[in-house]
């Protein structure tokens, strides 16, 4: 077996020498690692190097070498070392490890094959035929046992045969793409699709197949081939061997990903981030990142690189959701357990995405493993979380749900006051995704998401909101090169409010909106430089923008109708990941969106250049249903480049534009549960932003070390303000209430991240700003007098520290430190007395700021113990969130009270708050 | 359509949640103003009641300071649109009274014109005087609901829902001191006797003036009624109602921008919540610098049309089987010393700063006295009939 392989070796040896002499290398290096060197001699010469990522950074070597052939090279660095090179089709060069070289063959190897050797047609390929299988040494380790491929045919001429399958990740069962697939010795290799699935044609006979990726235990496995073939790898994850949390699938993600602005978040990070009442929270973490902040804790809603809360286009498997918390915003309604990783795009947006500005949170739910039952729990303060992998057919089909609820029923009724007691609130979410592998070229996917809040404050009076998505998903593989996803998603939002204390004034007040999205994917990978993506997608958008029903015959509540509102939103989107060469790579994407605004509608139109109101309505046009009211649409350009300026360093440079045509009417400095979604119509006119991002990108250490800064400068147009004291639920005429006006943010983002070791973590640093400017014709349409002002979530600096401390395989502390420049208030300028009472009195929006917020968390992971048999693998989490008890003001407010101005500070949560938490896996 | 009702219930809400959770995490604070900005005050409402119109002017103040400086030296007029002008003097600091008597006439628009001692001029805008809506009956009506108490309540016409009303009012009531004796204690030189009271100080009254905005747009119900408005509330346990009381309701027919405008000036005094502050900021009236457009000015000049209705009622009509509500005082009788001591003040001292009145002589003979309040009326009103009483 050693020999046939060796044979091969020498035949290749040979070839490769003897066309590479005119080839020579002139290089100068001094401590390099034999990775840069492999680089740079990849980068200044046609030859192309294969090898696997650790061999070459253990040591480093220097040198010098003017105009010598690249063997001579590759003896005199590599002579130190265990590593082999062989040389093969001209210009590719193998570095393996370890690998003896044999120069003669064992005695008696050709006696039984010389009948039919050597095909003199192909020469420059060893001759395969016939296969002589000496299973006679392996000892039965997994791989060492070959594989019979194939049927061996009697047409000898036939002398390639093409090899396929899928890799499959054997705990999750999801599909391991960019795993690279080497047949040693024979420099052929390849890497999987996002599929999982790869194709590979290589010569008839024995070889060994080599796979491996990073965060994935790689494997080498012998095969004879025969003819045409199926291999499949199923791979368990590597860190589960080596213990060690990976934060990257894919290491070098980071330099090599050709969009910037792009994070991933691996739920394996979450568990590392101290916990606030015991709740694991996806959007907690994503804050830690630069350019992600909210308004502090207890805000709903997200800053993305200086937008707006309503900028940010948060996906559950392709459907949105609206409002992705729980009670006002101190929970996550995202399921950790059934969340896969998470993507965040704050800089360029893939142009398959749309609709929103400033950021997309792609939030995937796990495909279950389909073939044993396992789950996981958790018994928090104040939720209980359970998700189930549920199994249906082997290889083909599973179910995965998970809900949690919380239990604070309990809580409030154990509370000694009797008006809390009475109060009710409870929330809980449920998620359920059903995965169907129809064949090896259908999967269906289909996910269901629905989550409720209640608050029943006293006993007559009640809040609710729900959120609820559906998708579908078809992905179909045309053939190697094209593959499709058919999209079907619905997701809803809405709250109701109402109030019945058996008066005159009961009544019951409703707001929902509700999307359909059918959207069609389209993946063609042209060749290894051109990968294209396209499709088309619609969005049909239904508000009732409310209702107030009296909920007594008798009532002085008057029954309020705002028309329902209609909108389509659809686009086309074409990109190309093109790679240039080695170090440059492009990402071309344009999408173009269109938004038209239907009937059936009353819109009003106002005289030109004057403020909206009564006397300047000209007239009002009524629009039938279905009716175009108003189209807008644009072309978004999405633009990106990466230039690799060194080996593990990159340069990526983006130009980013998108539209918004739904908005959120919203008179609160940061999100409040009353919060509408408006669509633009003949007054409303779309948002639209321009990005500008350089980033720099470096990992050193091999991929132990991620470092990145990235500035980015932003311009919006067309963002929406209000006037103050507007009313905005339930009006009619809301755009004699909206200012719309400019915008601008820019910021410089530094993020150096520890990826494994006992200690890991990172450090993310943000100076940015976020202006916006209000510069109407009239005085009431200006805001500071139509300068630009800084926004209600400016924080120029913003520092997160998330750091883990592995004591052992059983005990871990984690802490996390935030530190950000208070974000900026309108503070009274005075007092004034009107008929006896006193009022404080405010101009300038946002001229102040609330002292600095600080806040330092730690926690405590004891995992069960490691006995492979157990039934189930359990971990203890006590968090204590904000150790230092920093009354971090949230917001300051001024009251009157008896004729006296007090002016209060709020903060969430000012004292230190302990959690404990178990979790159990089985 | 605006919402008040279920936004002040949905901040009430979110309030007790901010409660529940967060107990202790709001505290006051003593804010220094950073940037002071003034700004002028107009205090102005011109009825259709024939009179002498007032318009008061006054300036914004530091939070350190607690009383706002009035504006003084200002002309101040006002011009109605058929060209008529009315000038005002300054009767007190600040305090502008037109010169002569007159009426704002509905359908008419009125427009206030100040030029400061300064030279900076401000106008507002022209306000139609609002339509006449005479006041509907009053009526008092016991309840159980906040502890027990009176509503004062204010009807209206079905034709005048949808309009917008402020209600004022001055409550007077009648005070009987409890403890009223006929005698009092003084001294004959160095001793004390007693004598027959020289004042009467037993029965007074007292009229306090409304301080609360109340305003009400009252909507038709599906019966086509409307309902009736509370004005007033007064707890069953306040001394006020012990006996008779009186209280004139004010209902002023307002424009809609002077309804907005008090309706903001409410918002403002209601605070916010920890979890949705609202975003503040300034909130303009309807009178503007002319020279300078940008800055701001306070205050807001009103055209309303009033009319008033009074009403009596006797805590007896109401609760005829129950005591009446506590006094302001206790009216414990004691006995002070004679001479002073280090622990308490004699009774001469007491009578000196007319603390105490006499109540009675004690078995042992001495002089038992309880708090002047207990004994003389005349600390909480005045003892002199008002013009309108009627027993």
């Amino acid at each position: 077996m050693k020999s046939l392989m060796s044979t091969c070796f020498l035949f290749c040896v040979f070839w490769g020498v003897s066309q590479t002499s005119g080839g020579r290398i002139t290089v100068t290096f001094e401590n390099w690692t034999l990775k840069e060197l492999a680089s740079h001699i990849q980068e200044t010469t046609d030859y192309h190097f294969f090898y696997v990522d650790q061999w070459l950074v253990q040591d480093t070597i220097s040198g010098s070498f003017s105009n010598t052939p690249l063997e001579n090279v590759l003896k005199e660095v590599l002579g130190n070392t265990d590593i082999n090179y062989f040389l093969m089709d001209r210009y590719k060069v193998i570095l393996t490890r370890g690998n003896t070289i044999y120069d003669t063959l064992p005695e008696g190897f050709f006696t039984s094959s010389k009948t039919d050797s050597a095909i003199a047609e192909i020469p420059e390929i060893p001759d395969a035929l016939p296969i002589f299988n000496k299973n006679d040494v392996a000892p039965n380790r997994e791989g060492e046992v070959p594989v019979k491929i194939g049927r061996e045919k009697r047409d000898r001429s036939q002398q390639f045969a093409t090899l396929e399958g899928f890799a499959v990740n054997a705990g999750t069962n999801e599909p391991i793409s960019d795993l690279a697939v080497l047949v040693q010795r024979t420099g052929k290799g390849t890497t999987t699709n996002a599929n999982g699935y790869y194709s590979i044609e290589i010569p008839l006979g024995s070889h060994t197949i080599e796979v491996s990726a990073l965060g994935i235990q790689g494997r080498q496995q012998k095969i004879i081939l025969y003819g045409n073939g199926r291999l499949n790898f199923e791979l368990e994850e590597s860190f589960q061997m080596l213990d060690e949390v990976v934060l990257q699938g894919n290491s070098d993600r980071n330099i090599n990903q050709t969009i910037g602005g792009a994070v991933q978040i691996e739920m394996k990070e979450i568990k590392k981030i101290p916990l606030v009442l015991g709740e694991r929270d996806i959007f907690k973490v994503a804050t830690t990142l630069p350019g992600i902040s909210s308004a502090g804790e207890g805000a709903t809603g997200y800053n993305v690189r200086g937008g707006r809360t309503d900028q940010n286009l948060i996906l559950l498997d392709h459907a949105v959701i609206y409002n992705p918390t729980h009670f006002f915003g101190l929970f996550s309604a995202i399921n950790p357990f059934t969340s896969d990783n998470v993507e965040v795009f704050k800089g360029n947006i893939p142009a398959e995405f749309g609709g929103r500005l400033s950021s997309v949170f792609d939030i995937r739910t796990k495909t279950a493993n389909d073939k044993k039952l396992s789950g996981e729990a958790s018994i928090g303060p104040v939720t209980g979380n359970l998700a189930l992998e549920i199994p249906i057919a082997k290889d083909k089909a599973s179910l995965l749900v998970g809900g949690r609820t919380t239990y604070s029923k309990w809580i409030l009724r154990s509370l000694k006051e009797e008006e809390l007691r009475n109060n009710q609130v409870s929330f809980f979410d449920v998620v359920a995704k059903y995965n169907h592998k129809i064949n090896q070229s259908n999967t269906l996917r289909l996910m269901g998401y629905y989550s409720d809040d209640a608050f029943n404050i006293t006993r007559d009076s009640l809040y609710g909101y729900t959120n609820r998505a559906v998708s579908l998903e078809w992905a179909h593989k045309f053939n190697d090169k094209n593959t499709g996803e058919l999209i079907l998603a619905n997701s809803g939002y809405d709250f109701d409010i109402e109030f019945d204390v058996n008066s005159v004034n009961d009544f019951k007040l409703a707001y929902s909106i509700n999307e359909t999205l059918l959207k069609l994917k389209m993946k063609y990978l042209h060749n290894d430089a051109h990968n294209i993506d396209y499709g088309i997608s619609g969005k049909l958008y239904n508000v009732e923008p409310g209702s107030i029903d009296p909920l007594n015959s008798e009532t002085v509540i008057e029954s309020v109708f705002i028309p329902d509102e209609r909108g389509i939103e659809t686009a086309f989107f074409l990109s190309d990941d093109i790679a240039v060469n080695q170090k440059l790579s492009l990402n071309a994407g344009l999408r173009y969106s269109l938004f038209a605004a239907l009937g059936e509608s009353s819109q009003r139109i106002y005289e030109n250049g004057s403020p909206r109101n009564e006397n300047t309505l000209i007239e009002t046009q009524i629009f039938d249903e279905n009716e175009v009211i108003k189209t807008y649409g644009g072309l978004e350009t999405r633009v990106s480049a990466r230039y690799f300026v060194a080996p593990n360093t990159s340069l990526k440079l983006g130009y980013n534009s998108s539209f918004q045509y739904v908005h959120t009417l919203s008179n609160n400095t940061t999100v409040s549960p009353t919060d509408t979604w408006k669509l633009s119509d003949i007054n409303i006119k779309p948002q639209r932003a321009d990005q500008f991002a350089l980033g720099l990108h470096k990992n050193i250490n091999e991929n132990a070390f991620e470092l990145s800064l990235e500035t980015y400068y932003k311009k919006f147009d067309n963002i929406l303000d209000y006037k103050t004291g507007a009313d905005l639920l339930l009006n009619e005429t809301v755009e004699t209430e909206v200012l719309q006006g400019k915008g601008k943010s820019y910021g410089i983002e530094f993020l150096a991240k520890k990826n494994n070791g006992k200690l890991n973590g990172w450090l993310g640093y943000t100076y940015s700003r976020s202006l916006i400017k209000f510069d109407g014709l009239l005085e009431e349409e200006r805001i500071n007098n139509g300068e630009f002002f800084p926004s209600n979530f400016d924080k120029p600096h913003d520092l997160s520290l998330v750091t883990n401390y592995k004591f052992s395989k059983r005990f871990s502390l984690s802490a996390n430190f935030v530190y950000q420049t208070g974000r900026p208030v309108t503070y009274p300028v005075g007092n004034y007395v009107y008929e006896g009472q006193e009022y404080t009195f405010y101009t300038d929006r946002n001229k102040f700021r609330i002292p600095d917020y600080y806040r330092l968390d730690l926690s405590f992971n004891v995992e069960g113990n490691h006995k492979i048999k157990k039934f189930a693998h359990s971990f203890w989490n006590i968090s204590i969130y904000n150790v230092l008890g920093r009354n971090n003001p949230y917001s300051v407010f001024f009251v009157t009270e008896n004729g006296q101005i007090k002016a209060y500070k709020s903060s969430i949560f000012a004292i230190p708050i302990p959690t404990i938490t178990y979790n159990f896996k089985f | 359509m605006r919402l008040s009702p279920i936004q002040v219930l949905f901040r009430f809400f979110k309030a007790i949640l901010m409660l529940a959770f967060l107990a202790g995490c709001v505290e006051s604070f003593e804010p220094g103003t950073e940037v002071f900005e003034d700004a002028l005050v107009i205090e102005s409402t011109i009825t259709d009641e024939m009179g002498r119109q007032e318009v008061v002017l006054s300036r914004a103040f530091r939070f350190e300071e607690f009383v706002p400086e009035p504006e003084q030296g200002a002309k101040v007029m006002v011009v109605d649109d058929s060209g008529n002008e009315f000038a005002f003097e300054e009767t007190t600091a600040g305090r502008y009274t037109s010169n002569v008597d007159f009426a704002a006439e509905q359908g008419r628009s009125y427009q206030l014109l100040i030029t400061t001692s300064s030279g900076d001029e401000y106008a507002s805008e022209q306000v139609v005087a609002p339509e006449r809506f005479p006041i509907g009956e009053i009526s008092a009506g016991a309840t159980e609901e906040n502890g027990g108490g009176i509503d004062i309540f204010v009807d209206y016409e079905p034709s005048q829902a949808a309009k917008y009303f402020r209600y004022k009012y001055e409550e007077t009531y009648k005070i009987i001191a409890p403890d009223w004796n006929s005698q009092m204690l003084a001294f004959e030189g160095p001793v004390l006797v007693l004598k027959a009271r020289i004042l009467d100080e037993k029965t007074c009254f007292n009229t306090n003036l409304s301080q609360n905005i109340n305003i009400n747009n009252p909507r038709l119900t599906t019966s086509n009624s409307v309902p009736r408005f509370s004005v007033r509330f007064i707890q069953k346990d306040n001394y006020i109602i012990s006996h008779r009381y009186s209280i004139l309701v004010k209902q002023l027919v307002l424009t809609e921008a002077s309804y907005n405008y008090f309706e903001q000036l409410q918002e403002a005094n209601e605070g916010d919540d920890v979890f949705s502050p609202s975003q503040p900021g300034f909130f303009r009236g309807n009178v503007f610098s002319v020279n300078k457009p940008e800055e701001n000015v306070l205050g807001f000049f009103h055209v309303a049309s009033i009319s008033s209705e009074r009403l009596f009622f006797d805590y007896v009509d109401f609760y005829p089987e129950e005591a009446l509500p506590p006094y302001v005082d206790k009216c414990f009788p004691f006995v002070p010393p004679l001479e002073p001591n280090e622990e308490e003040p004699s009774i001469g001292e007491l009578m000196d700063a007319n603390a105490i009145r006499y109540h009675s002589i004690t078995a042992t003979g001495k002089f038992a006295v309880v708090p002047r309040v207990c004994g003389d009326c005349t600390v909480l009103g005045s003892t002199e009939i008002p013009e309108f009483w009627e027993e």
